[in-house]
């Protein structure tokens, strides 16, 4: 399981937490999850949407806790340091323009980075994502219209 | 994503799709690392904290001491009706009273915590 989805699941938390010590904590965090209640997977939905749901949940938990204990390094006065820390990322090797697109994407609220994420990136059809998220289908359309505009905004300023 | 929905993004967006997102995924023995790591940790059974049987013991009889003090204590329910108090036993009789059943039924009640992350992840739909 952790070959054939490690890959897809680390690459989708690293996108939602930009920090890869993070996304080695909330990967194993997943795994462990989903191998303690394999037995309750019933194959209703495919096994990658209930592992993106798993990692998911983790990595809003994760997010959420990591603002509790004061680190909400991605809000608007510090998105520089957020910047530098996954320029020097050992699985960043983008240029400028995607390093500009990941730091736009920060800025986004957690929930909201999950759906345009999966959108804009991995493609998912809306009713995969609303299986994923729990959210309704146009719920999840406005939203990612939503970030779509925000992170044009602010890589249009990036432009400028 | 559709051919609509492509054509509908922000020109910026659009392009920046097709070069993708800058990051890489780790290598193959990162994996291999990650599931030892996880079914390990998977597999690690409910955390019992135990408490070294002398103090369990130590426990029991301090409270039976007190059961026996309420019990034999002036005015208590084993006092004498003439108000004299009935000598109380003492704790090495109070835990020879005790029974090997009694003991092990104590121990029972207060070895086990629950680890929450036990609890099952809710499963889809449901």
């Amino acid at each position: 399981m952790v070959k054939a989805y490690g890959p897809m699941l680390h690459r989708h938390l690293l996108r939602m937490l930009q920090s890869s010590t993070d996304v080695d904590d909330v990967l194993q965090n997943t795994f462990v999850k989903a191998y303690r209640n394999l037995d309750k997977f019933r194959g209703d939905s495919k096994l990658s949407t209930w592992l993106y749901r798993i990692a998911t949940n983790e990595a809003l938990s994760w997010l959420r806790s990591r603002q509790r204990r004061g680190q909400r390094f991605l809000s608007e006065g510090h998105q520089d340091m957020a910047q530098r820390q996954l320029s020097a990322d050992p699985y960043f090797d983008g240029d400028a323009a995607q390093l500009e697109l990941q730091r736009a994407i920060a800025t986004l609220p957690d929930k909201q980075r999950a759906v345009f994420v999966f959108r804009y990136f991995d493609d998912l059809p809306y009713r995969e994502i609303s299986e994923i998220t729990g959210t309704s289908e146009g719920a999840l359309k406005a939203s990612y219209h939503l970030a779509v505009k925000k992170v044009e905004e602010k890589l249009k300023a990036y432009v400028q | 994503m559709s051919n609509k929905e492509m054509r509908e993004l922000p020109e910026t967006l659009r392009n920046l799709k097709g070069a993708g997102d800058g990051l890489k995924s780790p290598d193959p023995a990162y994996f291999e690392a990650l599931a030892k790591a996880s079914l390990a940790e998977g597999q690690r059974t409910a955390v019992v904290r135990r408490l070294p049987l002398r103090q369990l013991l130590a426990a029991a009889a301090a409270i039976l001491l007190l059961i026996g003090f309420w019990v034999f204590s002036p005015g208590g329910e084993g006092a004498g009706t003439d108000g004299v108090a009935v000598a109380s036993l003492s704790s090495e009789e109070l835990l020879n009273q005790l029974t090997a059943e009694d003991i092990d039924a104590y121990i029972d009640d207060q070895l086990y915590d629950f680890e929450s992350e036990l609890y099952a992840e809710a499963p889809l739909n449901q």
